[in-house]
C-alpha cells in the first residue's frame, strides 16, 4: 500500500514538473531564419555585421488579397557585434520574434571576412545546437548582407530558392555542394583545405510580358565558382569554368554537359550529357616525391546535335568519345594547375591520398613538408569516356533532303 | 525483489541495452580524441577484450548459478572480503549510474532543454529510475525489448539519413596511430563493458534458465557489437575524426548531420525518443544493482530503506559529475575508464583464479545459496 502511495506521489510530481517546461517556445513567438549573411562591419573591421532573412508567414499566404501582396515574404534585419552571437542578440533588441536557426537554409560569408578568418563563422554555427549540419554555406565577393537581402528565385522564400540553386549544382558543376558538414569536415581535417562555393548576384529578367522591361530586371543569385582557402583564410576564387574542372573528381557524381565540336563541322557543336562519372586519385612516390594520377571514367549520352552528319553511329560515338576525353582532361589540368601553382593550397585531397597510400612516408616526413611538396607534384590525368547512346536516336541526325537529292541525281544519271 | 526471475529472451535483450547508450553517445568522442581516425578499430579491440571478460564472468557465474558477484566473493574469499567487494561494487554502481544517467541528461540539456536547470533534469530522471527500481528489476528488464527495438530504429534512421555523406576514405589509413595506441585507446570501451560485466554479475542468478548461458551471452554480445559499432563507423565516415574529436555527445552531432530526404530534414527528437528506452534500462539496472549491493553487503531486508536514501546520494553525484560537461568527459577519460578496466578485469579474474585454485569450480555449487544468494 505504502509502495503504491509513494509511486503515485512520484508520478504526480514527475507529471507536474515537466508541464511548465523552461524551454517552451510558442510557434508565433519564433522568427524562423531562412538565410544569414556574415560580414565584417564597414564601420569597424573588428565588428561582425550579421544580416538575417526571417520568414514572414503573414506575407506568404496563398489566399492572396491586396494587403498580403504588399507584404514582404521575408523580414530582413541586421546588427553588429564583437562576436557573431553578440550581433545576433542585438537583433533581439528590435525583433518582435525570437530568432530560431533550426530551419536556416544557407550561411553566406562576405569575402572580406573570409579572407581575414572564417573560423568564427564555422565555430559559431557548429556550436549552435539548433542549426542543421546540412545547411549550405557560401562565400560571396559582394556583401553577404546584400546577397541575403536580395529577392531571388522562383519560390516564395528567397532563402529556400538559394537552397534549390545549390541543390542542382551537380547539373552545372560550377560549384561544389559545400554544406556545413563538408566544410566542418575539411576544416577539422588534418589533410584537406577548404573549398566553398561562391555566390554572386546577376541581373535577370522576370515577369516577362509587362510593359516596362527595365522594371522587371531583378538581381538573381548564381553560383559563380569556388572560394579557395588555406587553413582558415580565403586565398581567392576559382571561376565557374575552373570549378567545373574540379567537379569532375571532387563533385558528387556530376551530371555535367559537355559541348564538343561536331566531328564534321568544327563550327557546330554536339552536347553530351555525362553520367555515372567515377573518379579515383592514385599516388606513387618517385624518389620520395609524390606523383598523382587522376582517373576519370564515365558514360555519356548524346543529347543534342547542332548539324547533320553522314557518319555511322559507331564512328560518331567513337570520335565524340575521344573529343570528350580530351576536353575533360584539359578542364581538369587547367583547374588543378591553378590550384597548385597559384594558390598552392591542397584543396584537392592529394595529401589525404598520400597519407592513405604511403602512410609511413607521410607520417615520417611528407606531412611536415607538404606545403612545399604539393605545388610541385606531377599530376597525370587519365579520362575514359564511353558514349553509350545517342538519346532516343538510332543514327546521327541525317540531312534527308540532301540525301534525297543525291539519290535523285544518281537516278537521273 | 530477491525472487525476481527473468527469461532468457529478456536476458538476451538486456545486454545490448546495458552497452548501447553510453557507447554510442559519449565513448566514440572520447576514443577519437585519443586515437583520431582509429576510433573504430580501437573500439573494436576494446569490445573484443571486454566481451571476453564478460564471457569469463558468465563462466564464473554459471559455476555459482544462485549467487551474485558478492555471493561468489563470499563463497570464494570469505565473509569480510566479500563485504569489501560489496562496498566497491556499491560505489562502482553509484558512479556507473551517474555516468549512464548523464548520457541522457546531457542529450537533453545540450540539444533540447537548454534553459532548463540541469538539476531538474537530473532530478526527474532519477525519480523515473527510482520508480522503475521500486517496481522491480523484472519490470525494468521488460523495457529491454522496447530499448532494443528503439536501438534498431535509431540505427536504421541514422543509417538512411547519413549514408549519402559517408566516405570510406575517412577510415584510411587503418591503424594510422599504430597497434599499441589502438590498444591503449580501447580502454574507453572497457569502461562501457564494465557496466555490463558487473551488472550481469549481479543479475545472472535471476536468469530462470542458465543452461548454455555462455552462448546466449555470446550472441547477445555479437548483436550488441553490430548495433554499437555501426555508430563509430558511420560517425567517422560521415563527420571525420576531426569533427568527432570536437564534441561531447558525438551521436547527437551525427544525428544533426542526418537528413531523411528533403521532406524530413531533421528528426533529432524522434531519434532521442528511440534512444530513451535503452538509456532508461541501463540507468535503472545500475540503480537496482547499487540497491542490491547494499542489500547483500549489509543485509537490509526492506528495499525502500535503500531505494529512497540512495536517490539522495545519486542526485548530487549525477549533478556534480556533469554540471560542467568538460569535467564529465575528463572524468570518463581519466580515471573512470582506468578504474572500470581494473575492476571489470580484476574482480572476475581474481574470483575465478582463487575459485579454480580452491577447486570450487569443479564442485557443484548449485545449492550454495547462503544469505547473500539471489
Amino acid at each position: 500500500m505504502i509502495r503504491k502511495l509513494v509511486a503515485s506521489i512520484l508520478l504526480i510530481i514527475t507529471l507536474v514538473i515537466p508541464s511548465g517546461c523552461w524551454d517552451m517556445r510558442e510557434i508565433n513567438e519564433i522568427g524562423l531564419v531562412m538565410a544569414v549573411g556574415i560580414d565584417k562591419s564597414p564601420r569597424d573591421p573588428n565588428l561582425f555585421l550579421v544580416t538575417v532573412q526571417v520568414a514572414n508567414p503573414q506575407g506568404s499566404g496563398s489566399s492572396g488579397g491586396e494587403k498580403q501582396k504588399n507584404e514582404s515574404q521575408v523580414w530582413i534585419a541586421n546588427a553588429e557585434g564583437k562576436t557573431i552571437f553578440d550581433a545576433i542578440r542585438e537583433i533581439a533588441r528590435f525583433s518582435s520574434q525570437r530568432i530560431m536557426w533550426a530551419h536556416n537554409n544557407i550561411i553566406v560569408v562576405g569575402e572580406s571576412l573570409a579572407r581575414d578568418d572564417i573560423t568564427p563563422v564555422i565555430d559559431f554555427f557548429t556550436h549552435n545546437h539548433e542549426l542543421r549540419m546540412k545547411t549550405w554555406m557560401a562565400v560571396t565577393p559582394l556583401s553577404a548582407g546584400d546577397v541575403v537581402s536580395s529577392n531571388v528565385g522562383m519560390g516564395n522564400a528567397p532563402g529556400r530558392s538559394i537552397t534549390e540553386v545549390f541543390r542542382f549544382q551537380n547539373l552545372t558543376g560550377l560549384g561544389l555542394p559545400s554544406d556545413l558538414l563538408n566544410v566542418y569536415h575539411d576544416f577539422t581535417s588534418e589533410n584537406n583545405n577548404l573549398l566553398i562555393s561562391s555566390l554572386t548576384l546577376n541581373e535577370a529578367l522576370t515577369q516577362a510580358g509587362l510593359a516596362d522591361i527595365s522594371e522587371n530586371i531583378v538581381e538573381q543569385i548564381e553560383v559563380s565558382g569556388l572560394a579557395v582557402f588555406d587553413k582558415n583564410r580565403m586565398l581567392g576564387y576559382l571561376t565557374a569554368d575552373e570549378a567545373r574542372g574540379l567537379s569532375w573528381f571532387l563533385g558528387e557524381s556530376p551530371n555535367l554537359v559537355i559541348s564538343l565540336p561536331h566531328p564534321q563541322n568544327q563550327n557546330k557543336s554536339v552536347a553530351v550529357e555525362m553520367n555515372a562519372v567515377k573518379a579515383k586519385i592514385d599516388s606513387r612516390l618517385n624518389q620520395g616525391a609524390p606523383e598523382f594520377t587522376i582517373e576519370i571514367s564515365g558514360s555519356g549520352h548524346i543529347s543534342e546535335e547542332d548539324t547533320f552528319s553522314s557518319l555511322t553511329i559507331n564512328e560518331f560515338k567513337s570520335t565524340l568519345e575521344n573529343l570528350a576525353e580530351q576536353q575533360i582532361a584539359a578542364e581538369i589540368r587547367s583547374s588543378v594547375s591553378k590550384v597548385q601553382k597559384e594558390y598552392r593550397s591542397d584543396v584537392l585531397r592529394f595529401g589525404k591520398t598520400v597519407h592513405v597510400q604511403h602512410k609511413k612516408e607521410w607520417n615520417r616526413d611528407l606531412k611536415y613538408r607538404w606545403a612545399e611538396i604539393f605545388p610541385e607534384s606531377e599530376v597525370e590525368v587519365v579520362v575514359k569516356v564511353s558514349i553509350e547512346s545517342s538519346t532516343l536516336n538510332q543514327v546521327p541526325l541525317r540531312n534527308y533532303k540532301e540525301l534525297a537529292n543525291t539519290n535523285d541525281q544518281s537516278q537521273d544519271k | 525483489m530477491t525472487k525476481a526471475k527473468i527469461s532468457r529472451m529478456q536476458y538476451f535483450l538486456l545486454i545490448p541495452n546495458l552497452l548501447f547508450p553510453k557507447a554510442i553517445g559519449i565513448t566514440a568522442g572520447v576514443t577519437a580524441r585519443r586515437v583520431g581516425g582509429d576510433a573504430w578499430t580501437a573500439m573494436s579491440i576494446g569490445f573484443v577484450v571486454g566481451a571476453s571478460i564478460l564471457l569469463l564472468m558468465i563462466l564464473l557465474s554459471s559455476k555459482f548459478p544462485n549467487l551474485t558477484l558478492i555471493g561468489i566473493a563470499d563463497q570464494v574469499l570469505g565473509k569480510w572480503p566479500s563485504k569489501l567487494v560489496g562496498l566497491v561494487l556499491l560505489i562502482f554502481f553509484i558512479i556507473g549510474f551517474a555516468v549512464s544517467a548523464n548520457v541522457m541528461t546531457l542529450h537533453l540539456k545540450e540539444y533540447f532543454l537548454i534553459e532548463t536547470p540541469f538539476i531538474i533534469i537530473c532530478l526527474i530522471y532519477i525519480l523515473l529510475c527510482m520508480y522503475g527500481v521500486a517496481l522491480g528489476v523484472e519490470n525494468i528488464i521488460r523495457y529491454a525489448l522496447l530499448g532494443f527495438l528503439g536501438c534498431l530504429l535509431i540505427n536504421i534512421t541514422m543509417v538512411f539519413g547519413t549514408i549519402n555523406d559517408f566516405e570510406w576514405i575517412n577510415f584510411l589509413p587503418v591503424f594510422d596511430r599504430g597497434l599499441m595506441a589502438n590498444i591503449a585507446g580501447s580502454i574507453y570501451v572497457l569502461g562501457d563493458l564494465a557496466l555490463a560485466i558487473m551488472a550481469i554479475g549481479m543479475i545472472f542468478p535471476m536468469l530462470n534458465d542458465s543452461n548454455k548461458a555462455g552462448w546466449l551471452t555470446f550472441w547477445a554480445l555479437a548483436t550488441s557489437a553490430v548495433i554499437i559499432m555501426i555508430w563509430p563507423i558511420l560517425e567517422l565516415g560521415v563527420m571525420g575524426a576531426g569533427a568527432m574529436e570536437q564534441y561531447v555527445v558525438v551521436c547527437m552531432q551525427q544525428i544533426r548531420c542526418a537528413q531523411l530526404t528533403r521532406f524530413l530534414p531533421r528528426y533529432e527528437l524522434i531519434m532521442v525518443f528511440f534512444f530513451t528506452f535503452a538509456t532508461f534500462v541501463q540507468s535503472a539496472t545500475l540503480y537496482f544493482c547499487a540497491v542490491y549491493s547494499v542489500k547483500q553487503t549489509i543485509s537490509v531486508k526492506k528495499d525502500w530503506y535503500i531505494v529512497v536514501p540512495l536517490a539522495f546520494v545519486l542526485l548530487p553525484v549525477t549533478y556534480f559529475m556533469a554540471r560542467d560537461h568538460n569535467d564529465y568527459v575528463n572524468f570518463l577519460d581519466y580515471p573512470w575508464s582506468q578504474i572500470c578496466t581494473a575492476l571489470s578485469i580484476g574482480i572476475p579474474l581474481l574470483l575465478f583464479i582463487i575459485a579454480l585454485v580452491r577447486g570450487q569450480l569443479m564442485k557443484d555449487n548449485q545449492s550454495a545459496a547462503g544469505s547473500s544468494s539471489a
